[in-house]
């Protein structure tokens, strides 16, 4: 591993994207977030940036495109060049028809509801009505969503919704394509959506920049590698990452066991043939499920995007009513949702405590109580601190502390997807942190590699409405993740990048 | 809450077959339905005759009907009825408390009146694409609204569903008693969501508003002879 500098994709094409010596800050930031970074991108070269959460991949991206400067109001070192054009002197319009972002989250890049009428009215924008519908037509069928074009954008899967974004990229003819964790909170089926669109891309010669912490999908697309560490880009030569692929075992990183401690055949929850749906008009999410989960126990609902698992959780949680059948909650419940930071209510780490340990009526034995669970936990921050402030990783464990410290007996506490937005060390810190409370748990994961973190776990897959039991872990891919991301020196940052 | 948020998106989100109308008759069929629904809330003194604001709340079911399909005007219907029970329930109440209207007629009356203000809007917002609004706006001399509309309109959506999240989280984690809890995280995701949404403009920008078609066929001819029908009986029935 290597700072990276002179990268040849093609030896004599000019770079579509060169970055020299660049620096970066935040107005309000003490210190620089990025620190002499070098990268060169060439056409049809797919480039990875891997790195822990708050390493500043998002930063780069905002950094490279302008963003960083114009909205953020950053300051910013080095040069930026498009085609060889110092991104300063270039014009809005021609910084849109050179670089495009697909960024963390898709929803945003759409105005228009349907996503036939937003990608037509983008192509008409760029290249007037005739040839407008020509391109439209042709980047559509490229990246084969002719299928979604009459949706709503709001609601497609996960997959759908970034491939109908990279579609919308892609209308601009631009020289370089970023995109911002492409695979943030995708299934196993969105994600071979996400490969899929890369691969054309490429085909079409666009210059593919990925930043990714969720990797292990991605390195057979990638031409380079780089790790973006303490602010500057290392490269990692594929040769060297295999070696290290073959020589790491997950010898300290074995999954997580639970601590049994608390373990009893008690049941706290019991779902009988529910039947579950929104609307008497509509198809049925849930049909006939039925689920024990006893105290203690960990319990992993594993389903595709829009397989009724976050319905799920709020049926046997009591906030929805089935139509049918029966659920029998003997506990509290708490909901954590997908996006974590929907889960906070309060200014402060400290007073989400508090506020928690009042509303059940505990005194301050609770709130020390959760302040011990943050420690064991390993989430060292200012208990003044924002919780809206913590990284992803902090932020679900954070989250768990609260939810464990207020509980006056048994909790259920229901997980929606707590994987999704971690490294793969954060993964395993996340599960271990589980385990060692050795709490009653129901999850959803929409990826299989994530069922080996838990796999002390009962593990059950919805599809159809229905659960059915998996018996047998599947691949150590996860564990031997996070092992590579030691050896590549991918951390665990406790801040965010922004 | 789950459905509700998501049927209450509905009631302002494109339908699919918005392309199949001009713009004509997009603006003209709620407006004409709309004119006589207002009118008598700004009429010092104005009759309530139940009979009046029901002719123009089926025009708008069907032609609702015709553009988004039944089972969705039904879903936004039963939500907006509910809205409507209620207040029709506190007017029934403050009538009994001698506070309030002086027979149920009158509250019967109202009630439709406002559900058919409510369709009115929703099939304003149904009918007209994003494009269609900012052209409307920037026409009107509102450059700096139009752009604000249409990224309100287009997040409205993605809102809905982060409150529908935050509000099942927060009842479960502090009791139902503190619903009101959901507003931080919520002010704090929208803070989120305006950045992510000003770098998506920064690198995408708004499309332009192209001029819509004024007149797409002979449908747009039967809605509005249809609303300018329903509009004038409604004036007329006792």
């Amino acid at each position: 591993m290597h700072g990276s500098t002179t990268f040849s994709f093609t030896g004599t094409e000019a770079p579509s994207l060169e970055v020299v010596d660049l620096w970066f800050k935040y107005p309000r930031s003490s210190g620089w977030v990025l620190r002499g970074v070098n990268l060169r991108l060439y056409p049809g070269e797919v480039a990875l940036v891997i790195g822990a959460s708050g390493s500043g991949k998002t930063t780069l991206l905002r950094a490279i495109t302008g963003v960083g400067v114009w909205i953020y109001g950053g300051e910013l070192r080095g040069r930026v060049l498009l085609g060889g054009a110092p991104l300063e002197e270039l014009p809005l319009d021609k910084i849109r028809r050179s670089i495009q972002v697909v960024n963390q989250n898709p929803y945003t890049h759409f105005i228009e509801h349907v996503v036939g009428y937003d990608l037509l009215s983008t192509a008409v924008q760029l290249y007037g009505e005739k040839l407008g519908r020509r391109v439209f037509a042709r980047v559509t069928t490229a990246l084969k969503i002719e299928g979604l074009l009459g949706r709503r954008f709001f609601e497609l899967s996960g997959g759908q919704l970034r491939r109908v974004a990279v579609a919308k990229a892609l209308l601009w003819d631009p020289e370089v394509l970023v995109l911002d964790e492409p695979l943030m909170w995708l299934d196993d089926e969105g994600v071979a959506d996400v490969v899929e669109a890369i691969h054309v891309a490429r085909s079409l010669g666009k210059a593919v920049l990925i930043f990714e912490h969720r990797f292990m999908r991605l390195l057979h697309l990638a031409d380079s590698i780089y790790v973006l560490r303490e602010g500057a880009l290392h490269r990692v030569e594929h040769d060297l990452l295999k070696k290290l692929q073959r020589s790491v075992r997950p010898r300290g990183s074995h999954p997580p066991e639970g601590s049994g401690s608390r373990t009893t055949d008690r049941p706290l929850l019991l779902a009988e043939d529910v039947w579950f749906r929104y609307d008497r008009r509509e198809d049925w999410v849930l049909r006939s499920l039925s689920l024990e989960v006893s105290e203690g126990t960990t319990t992993v609902v594993y389903g595709g995007n829009g397989s009724g698992k976050s319905t799920l959780l709020k049926v046997i949680s009591g906030y929805l009513k089935p139509n049918r059948g029966r659920v029998e909650l003997r506990s509290r419940a708490v909901y954590v949702p997908q996006n974590i930071y929907l889960f906070f209510t309060e200014e402060s780490v400290l007073k989400e405590f508090e506020v928690v340990c009042r509303s059940r009526n505990l005194g301050r034995q609770c709130v020390e109580r959760g302040m011990d669970y943050l420690r064991y936990l390993g989430v060292g921050v200012d208990l003044e601190e924002s919780p809206f402030n913590l990284s992803w990783g902090q932020a679900v464990r954070l989250a768990v502390a609260v939810a464990t410290a207020a509980s006056v007996g048994p909790t259920v506490l229901l997980l929606d997807e707590p994987f999704t937005g971690l490294t793969y060390l954060e993964r395993l810190q996340l599960a271990t942190s589980l385990a060692k409370l050795g709490g009653t748990y129901v999850i959803t994961t929409s990826n299989e590699e994530t069922l080996a973190l838990v796999s002390s776990a009962k593990v059950f897959k919805l599809a159809g409405g229905t659960l059915e039991e998996l018996r047998g872990i599947p691949g150590r891919d996860p564990l031997e993740a996070a092992e590579l991301c030691k050896a590549l020196g991918i951390g665990v940052n406790h801040g965010v990048g922004s | 809450m789950v459905s509700g948020a998501r049927d209450l998106a509905y009631l302002f989100v494109t339908s699919g077959r918005a392309g199949e109308l001009g713009s004509v008759a997009k603006v003209v069929v709620p407006l004409t339905l709309l004119v006589p629904a207002v009118a008598p809330y700004l009429v010092p003194g104005a009759e309530a005759r139940p009979s009046q604001p029901a002719v123009l709340v089926v025009y708008e079911l069907l032609v609702l009907g015709y553009v988004a399909g039944v089972r969705r005007v039904s879903r936004m219907v039963s939500l907006v009825v509910l809205f409507l029970g209620i207040a029709l329930a506190l007017s029934m109440l403050s009538s009994v408390l001698g506070t309030g209207p002086p027979d149920p007629t009158y509250s019967v009356s109202w009630t439709l009146r406002l559900l058919s203000i409510v369709l009115a809007l929703s099939m304003l917002f149904q009918l007209l694409t994003v494009g269609e609004v900012r052209y409307l706006l920037m026409r009107l001399g509102l450059r700096w609204l139009s752009e604000v509309v249409s990224v309100a309109i287009a997040q409205l959506p993605v809102v809905l569903i982060s409150f529908s999240e935050a509000t099942v989280a927060a009842v479960l984690k502090l009791g139902g008693r503190r619903v009101s809890a959901v507003v931080k995280p919520l002010v704090v995701d929208a803070v989120v969501i305006s950045r992510q949404v000003a770098e998506a403009l920064y690198l995408h920008g708004l499309p332009p508003a192209p001029r819509p078609k004024l007149i797409e066929g002979a449908t747009d001819v039967y809605l509005i002879l249809g609303a300018l029908i329903a509009s004038s009986v409604s004036a007329l029935v006792v």
